[in-house]
């Protein structure tokens, strides 16, 4: 039976459906410790005192620490796109002399049960002289409460061509402002970690949803001046990341020292709240954006301007949000000049991590805006002025001229013009379009907008995979990487049970096990099934040789006349009969006294690297239809149409559910989920009643195609990354969407767009200004 | 998201509940359901020092019918209501209004009385109780029982005339008369939200009039409340598509709409108009389609 291809269930889904999941939250150590981080509850102020004394009389409380005690451990680093620059806006592990934003951690107390940490955190009184919080990104000038640090943390440019030629030239320029407001992944699992230090071996156990648990392990170590054998970092299910989750935190170092510190294994898990507002946040952009165009309607040029509000400190994720909207401004099209910058500025906000589609989703909603500005202003239909620009086949691959993350932006693969066709072919989407025509011609307001996305996805790296096979015959791949919902355990499955002859289901993934293996980059951009998943090929190739030669030699029979079926070894030309069981084979290749084939000492294993250079681009169509209710205001988003290509598919109902789940994801953060602050920098929503996730019963039908039309040259197996695919275009396709609705090209230039907004815009008939949308 | 500490009861009896409550006053609360307590709780908003657990108390689930009214116990779910509590126009009013409180897990717990005593805003029982003249039966340990009436028991936003030693022991609401119509509608953001406007009306279908119009509102002020004003036109009046406009525009000018983070009174008049003119449209639907799930 072939595996890769098909869409095959997961095979943890009995695991999660019949609530069998094993998360950091179910772990618990004898002996544990609780820890509550105690929070700053103002945006800005001086930190004078922190008083302990009642807090530790409360039952059960071990221990509580201040930034003294950690005054030691240096503040977080930076993973993603490091600069020395960014050293004095990192995040210490507890606040000093000044506290930043509301959620920041202060102090962090331990105590034998969940509820006496909470406790006594409550009565750990915070001195604080409040200063003026500054909420909005201004320019370069210092916020002034807060003068030592300056509010530009980084700019990031991304260039190439003459610009300055390209606006001379142009026939027309067509400009955009656009803002977005801060949303976050909400995973339904919040962040957690447990900690365990083994004083008589000398060892750190570590139990986190880590999605870099290998560069978490060796974070740790330095830390904690430890050698990195001394860090053992293990990844239990995932409950959801999607960008929020994984990157080292203060509260996972915290819970770590406090572990070595106290000797005591620690539990910390985040609540609701303290997820609202101490994790990491995204989006919260302002841009302009201009396009240089010739006579029909040709880019020649764009000249973005980005501004990123980073929140109070640049965290683990560093400058890679605005590099890679920066990198990914021009898409799918063809220019001959660009300029793009992006400007990290600090304010007393909950600093800003990653969301899945980081980057990219911004870009795409800042470029797509402006092509449909180009086309209200030439008059051209918005898909064919798309169209007139899509790179074409020939061109590929194509170099974008710019970097991401390190790497060339390179588009690996693509025929643009034929998505578009086919999906326009597949959904009707022209029968759409007059059906909402005449539903307005009636008065209704429904429209339809689409967006033409490229995601990047697995720029360079590397990956490893090890196979081992029992005497049962099980096969095991371990990788660093975690499954975080993704369906990374099963297509890794897939990929190895076809190359070594196994049924799908009898393989075993173990990931995000940093004993297991000893490097691996960890699973995000995209990257899991495309790095993994070509370093598993490697390996169960190798394995396949082993087991071939390895049988040859035992049975003396030559190799290329063996084959392996369902776990045996048989006669290739042979319909029945097996000669040897995959299981008696491992056995006989085991070391010891028995060992009877094979390599001195190995056992049955094999080992697959992957370095690449050349990222992959999945590419997609996104339509949105709208349906607003004009007494209510209220944005309905029926259907969804989206063909995308992620080169092969190894598990189609795999990439499906990715681009349902980011539809879904993109929907919400266009029109409802937001997490803004008031003038003083307090969180407005705290809670699920009041950040307003889209039920069942908002989210769209959302139709998919999938296209296999441009397998990626980058990998053996032609795959590209699909967990973005969905959410990237669902911003600027449900903005066109209700631009067309309501009849006003240009309306939406701030999302999310509330109700509230529809129904002025109604009264009034006249477009909001740009300075009214972003306040 | 851990409640603070408290010494927990669970007593037998409302009596048993009631001395409890005259113990401890103000530091007690009742739980009942516990869909609004027990998420105060844990965002430590409320901290009460003692709860009394009143699910053990027998016979406090179904209702009865006496005297021409419904009589709802302390223990009886948003959920009992779904399938018809009660025969007739009131069975279909109060099953329609079910589909609407919250989602299914809040349903199954929440209570009726509980919504009674939290009095959200946003309730859809606080406001069929005051658009239905329901009365409020408090009994102390003290003082005994006493009736208040629905248009006198909210007072406030989360705030009702019940003092800290009494309980909430039955509400109780005249039934319809056989030919007696509803409407209702709620303005919601999304399955399951509490909704940012809402409007019950019920009237008599009395040849082509309607007569003894109530409508009320909910959601929009601080608690819900009766429109005389919009009653007075629509009584001894055909329904009609201009009338229907005409009272809802009426309603939109009278109500003085609350300012909160999720609508400002602007919009919020906008939807209390919408509110209105859709309760008053669902009304000429054949009562089942009145029950239909939002
Ligand atoms: C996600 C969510 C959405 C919701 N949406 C809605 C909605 O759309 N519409 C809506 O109406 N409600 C909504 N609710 C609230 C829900 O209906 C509650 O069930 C109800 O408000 C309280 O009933 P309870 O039995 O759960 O009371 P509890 O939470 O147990 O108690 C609430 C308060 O009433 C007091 N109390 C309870 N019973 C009595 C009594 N017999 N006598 C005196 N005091 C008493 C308690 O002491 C407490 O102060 C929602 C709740 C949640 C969690």
């Amino acid at each position: 039976m072939k595996h890769v291809g098909r869409a095959l269930p997961r095979l943890d889904d009995s695991v999660h459906l019949e609530g069998r999941g094993r998360f950091v939250a179910d772990i618990d150590i004898p002996r544990q410790l609780h820890m509550r981080v105690v929070r700053s509850n103002v945006a800005c102020a001086k930190l004078i005192n922190v008083d302990m004394s009642e807090a530790y009389h409360v039952p059960g409380v071990v221990a509580i620490l201040t930034a003294e005690e950690v005054s030691h451990l240096r503040p977080l680093g930076v993973r993603l796109a490091p600069a020395p620059a960014l050293d004095r806006f990192l995040q210490p592990v507890l606040a000093s002399t000044m506290v930043r934003y509301v959620g920041e951690p202060v102090a962090a107390v331990f105590a034998e049960s969940a509820a006496a940490a909470e406790d006594a955190a409550e009565l750990v009184g915070l001195e604080l002289a409040p200063l003026e919080a500054q909420t909005v990104p201004r320019a370069v000038e210092a916020n002034p409460a807060d003068p030592l640090r300056g509010n530009a943390a980084a700019s990031v440019t991304k260039s190439f061509g003459d610009l300055n030629a390209a606006f001379h030239e142009a026939d027309r320029i067509v400009e955009v402002h656009v803002t977005w407001a801060r949303d976050a992944a909400m995973p339904m699992e919040t962040r957690g970690i447990v900690a365990d230090w083994d004083d008589a071996r000398g060892v750190l156990s570590v139990w986190g949803p880590g999605r870099a648990a290998h560069w978490n392990r060796d974070a740790l170590a330095a830390m904690l001046d430890l050698p990195r054998s001394a860090v053992v970092w293990r990844t239990p299910h995932v409950g959801g990341g999607f960008g929020a989750k994984g990157e080292l935190a203060s509260e996972d170092i915290l819970a770590c020292y406090g572990a070595r510190l106290l000797e005591r294994p620690v539990k910390w898990v985040e609540d609701r709240r303290e997820h609202m507002i101490a994790a990491g946040q995204a989006r919260d952009i302002r841009a302009t954006a201009r396009a240089a165009i010739d006579s029909s309607a040709r880019l020649l040029a764009l000249d973005v301007d980005v501004v990123i509000d980073q929140g109070a400190y640049v965290r683990a994720e560093g400058t890679m949000v605005a590099d890679l909207v920066a990198a990914m401004l021009p898409g799918p099209y063809r220019m001959d000049a660009l300029r793009a910058e992006a400007h990290l500025r600090l304010t007393n906000k909950t600093p800003a991590g990653t969301f899945r589609g980081a980057g990219r989703a911004e870009a795409a909603y800042i470029r797509e805006r402006l092509m449909d500005e180009i086309a209200h202003r030439t008059g051209i239909d918005p898909m064919e002025v798309r169209r007139r620009n899509l790179i074409e086949p020939g061109a590929m691959p194509f170099e974008r001229g710019t970097e991401a993350l390190g790497c060339r932006v390179t588009l690996d693969s693509g025929r643009y013009q034929s998505l578009v066709d086919q999906t326009t072919r597949r959904f009707s989407l022209d029968v759409i379009r007059r059906r909402a025509q005449h539903r307005r011609a009636q008065g209704e307001l429904v429209g339809v907008g689409a967006a033409f996305v490229v995601d990047a996805s697995a720029p360079a790296g590397y990956e490893h995979v090890k196979l081992t096979v029992d005497r049962r015959g099980t096969v095991e791949v371990i990788t660093g990487a975690v499954e975080e919902g993704q369906g990374l355990v099963t297509l890794l499955a897939q990929i190895v049970a076809d190359i070594v002859g196994v049924d799908y289901a009898s393989v075993r993934v173990t990931t995000g096990e940093t004993v297991r293996i000893p490097f691996a980059a960890g699973s995000q951009l995209a990257r899991s099934s495309v790095m993994v998943g070509t370093a598993a090929q490697h390996a169960a190739e190798t394995l396949r040789e082993k087991i071939l030669s390895a049988a040859a030699a035992m049975l003396s029979i030559p190799a290329e006349k063996l084959t392996i079926q369902a776990g045996r070894i048989k006669q290739a030309d042979r319909h029945f009969g097996t000669i040897l069981d995959l299981g008696d084979l491992a056995a006989a290749m085991e070391p010891g006294r028995t060992m009877r084939t094979g390599p001195r000492g190995a056992g049955l294993e094999a080992e697959g690297f992957v370095t690449t250079s050349m990222m992959t681009a999945p590419y997609g169509l996104v339509v949105a239809v709208t349906e607003i209710d004009k007494d209510t205001g209220f944005i309905r988003v029926p259907e969804v149409y989206v063909g995308y290509d992620v080169g092969n598919a190894i598990n189609p109902g795999l990439v499906e559910a990715q681009i349902v789940g980011g539809v879904v994801q993109g929907m919400a953060s266009a029109l409802s989920t937001t997490l803004g602050v008031t003038e003083s920098g307090d969180p407005l929503r705290v809670n699920f009643a009041d950040f307003a996730l889209p039920t069942a019963r908002e989210a769209p039908t959302v139709h998919v195609m999938l296209v296999e039309d441009s397998p990626s040259p980058a990998n053996v197996l032609g795959v590209k990354g699909a967990a973005d695919g969905g959410l990237t275009g669902m911003a600027p396709a449900v903005a066109a969407a209700i631009d067309d609705a309501i009849g006003i090209p240009g309306f939406v230039h701030h999302l999310p767009l509330t109700p509230s907004d529809i129904i002025q815009q109604l009264r009034a008939r006249k477009p909001i200004t740009f300075e009214a949308a972003a306040e | 998201m851990r409640a603070a500490a408290f010494d927990y009861h669970a007593p037998q009896t409302i009596d048993e509940a009631l001395k409890i409550l005259a113990r401890h006053g103000v530091e007690s609360r009742i739980l009942a359901g516990g869909q609004s307590l027990v998420p105060a709780m844990t965002a430590r908003h409320a901290r009460p020092a003692h709860i009394i657990d009143i699910n053990r108390i027998g016979q406090a689930e179904r209702p009865t019918i006496s005297g021409g009214r419904l009589r709802i116990p302390p223990l009886m779910r948003h959920i009992d209501f779904a399938g018809g509590a009660v025969d007739g126009p009131l069975g279909l009013l109060m099953a329609d209004l079910s589909h609407h409180v919250s989602t299914l897990p809040v349903r199954l717990r929440g209570t009726f009385c509980g919504a009674i005593a939290q009095a959200e805003p946003a309730s859809e029982w606080c406001l069929a109780s005051v658009v239905l003249g329901a009365e409020m039966v408090a009994r102390s340990a003290g003082r005994g029982g006493r009736a208040i009436e629905a248009a006198d028991f909210f007072e406030t936003i989360q705030t009702t005339a019940l003092a800290d030693d009494e309980m909430l022991v039955e509400v109780q609401i005249p039934l319809l008369p056989a030919y007696a119509r509803h409407g209702f509608y709620e303005v919601t953001p999304r399955a399951g939200s509490f909704a940012l406007a809402m409007a019950l009306v019920v009237y008599d279908e009395d040849e082509d009039e309607m007569s003894d119009v109530r409508l009320g509102i909910g959601a929009v002020e601080a608690v819900p409340r009766r429109i005389p004003e919009a009653e007075a036109l629509l009584n001894h009046r055909p329904p009609s598509k201009r009338l229907f406009r005409e009272v809802s525009e009426a309603v939109a000018d009278l109500v003085q709409p609350m300012d909160d983070e999720f609508a400002d009174p602007v919009w919020r008049r906008a939807l209390t108009r919408t509110a209105v003119a859709r309760a008053l449209e669902r009304s000429l639907r054949r009562p089942l389609d009145s029950a239909e799930r939002p």
